[in-house]
C-alpha cells in the first residue's frame, strides 16, 4: 500500500484536491445560490438538488473545458513551437514532428513499445496523436456541456426577468456565452506562457517543471 | 510479474482519472440536455 501511494503520488494527490476543491465548490456554490433564490423570494435547494441543477454543471464545465484547451494547445503547440531557454520546451533543433528513429517508431521501436508504436501504419498514426486527439475530445465535450447548462442558466433568468428565452444556437452567439468561455481562456494562456517563459530565468530545485538550479539561462528543455 | 502488478498499478490510476472525467461529462451533458 504504501509502495503504491508513493509509485502514484502525483496522481493520487491531484485526484484527492481535485475532489476536496469541487465539494468545496458545490457547498458554497448551494450557498450562494440559496442567497439569490430568498433575494428573488424562491424556493431554496438542497445541496443534493443543487448538484444537478444548470448552475452547477455550468460552473464546473466552464473550468473544465478551459483546462483541456489549455493543455491540447500545449500539447500541440510544442510539437511546431519552441522557446529557447525554457523547460517547457524541446530543443531547438527537435521542432516538429522528428524522425522514427527520435520516436522509437516501426522498426525502431524497442521491445517493451506499445502495441501501435510498432506497425507504422495507420494504428501508429492514431497512436502517435492518441494524447492530443483525447484532450482536444473532452475540451470539446466540456465546452459542449458548458454552453448547455450556461444557456439554461440564461434562459432562467430571462423568465425570471420576463424576459423572452433564446434558442440554444442563439445562446452560443451570446455575449454570455462568449464571456463566460473567454474569461477562462485568458487566465489559462497567460499561465501557459507564464510558465514557458518563467522556466527560463527561474528554478525550483528538485521539480520536473524546472531546469536545474545550476543549468544556464540560454539552456533550452535541460530537464529533459 | 513485477513488470504485470507494475502495469496494474499505472493502470488503476489511468483508469480513475478516465472515470473522473467521463463521469463529469456524462452526468452534466445529461443535466444540460434535460434540466428546464
Amino acid at each position: 500500500m504504501r509502495r503504491f501511494a508513493r509509485e502514484n503520488g502525483l496522481s493520487l494527490f491531484f485526484a484527492a484536491i481535485f475532489l476536496a476543491a469541487l465539494a468545496g465548490q458545490s457547498f458554497a456554490g448551494q450557498r450562494n445560490y440559496n442567497a439569490e433564490q430568498l433575494e428573488h423570494g424562491q424556493q431554496t435547494l438542497s445541496w443534493w438538488h443543487y448538484l444537478v441543477t444548470p448552475d452547477f454543471g455550468g460552473a464546473v464545465l466552464e473550468n473544465w473545458q478551459s483546462e483541456f484547451l489549455q493543455f491540447s494547445l500545449f500539447i500541440a503547440a510544442t510539437v511546431w513551437l519552441v522557446q529557447k531557454g525554457s523547460n517547457e520546451s524541446k530543443k531547438l533543433a527537435d521542432d516538429g514532428l522528428e524522425s522514427n528513429e527520435q520516436q522509437e517508431i516501426g522498426p525502431n521501436a524497442p521491445l517493451r513499445a506499445p502495441l501501435w508504436a510498432k506497425p507504422d501504419d495507420i494504428r501508429t498514426r492514431i497512436y502517435e496523436n492518441s494524447l492530443l486527439i483525447v484532450m482536444t475530445l473532452i475540451f470539446v465535450a466540456t465546452w459542449f456541456g458548458q454552453s448547455l447548462n450556461n444557456w439554461r442558466v440564461f434562459n432562467q433568468e430571462q423568465a425570471t426577468h420576463d424576459a423572452q428565452r433564446v434558442s440554444w444556437g442563439r445562446y452560443l452567439l451570446a455575449p454570455d456565452f462568449w464571456e463566460k468561455t473567454l474569461q477562462n481562456w485568458q487566465s489559462e494562456f497567460l499561465a501557459v506562457g507564464t510558465l514557458v517563459v518563467f522556466t527560463i530565468y527561474l528554478r525550483q530545485r528538485g521539480s520536473a517543471e524546472s531546469k536545474p538550479v545550476g543549468a544556464p539561462h540560454d539552456e533550452t528543455a535541460s530537464s529533459g | 510479474l513485477l513488470r504485470d502488478e507494475l502495469d496494474h498499478i499505472v493502470h488503476a490510476m489511468f483508469v480513475l482519472y478516465a472515470v473522473l472525467i467521463v463521469t463529469g461529462v456524462v452526468v452534466f451533458v445529461t443535466i444540460g440536455l434535460t434540466q428546464q
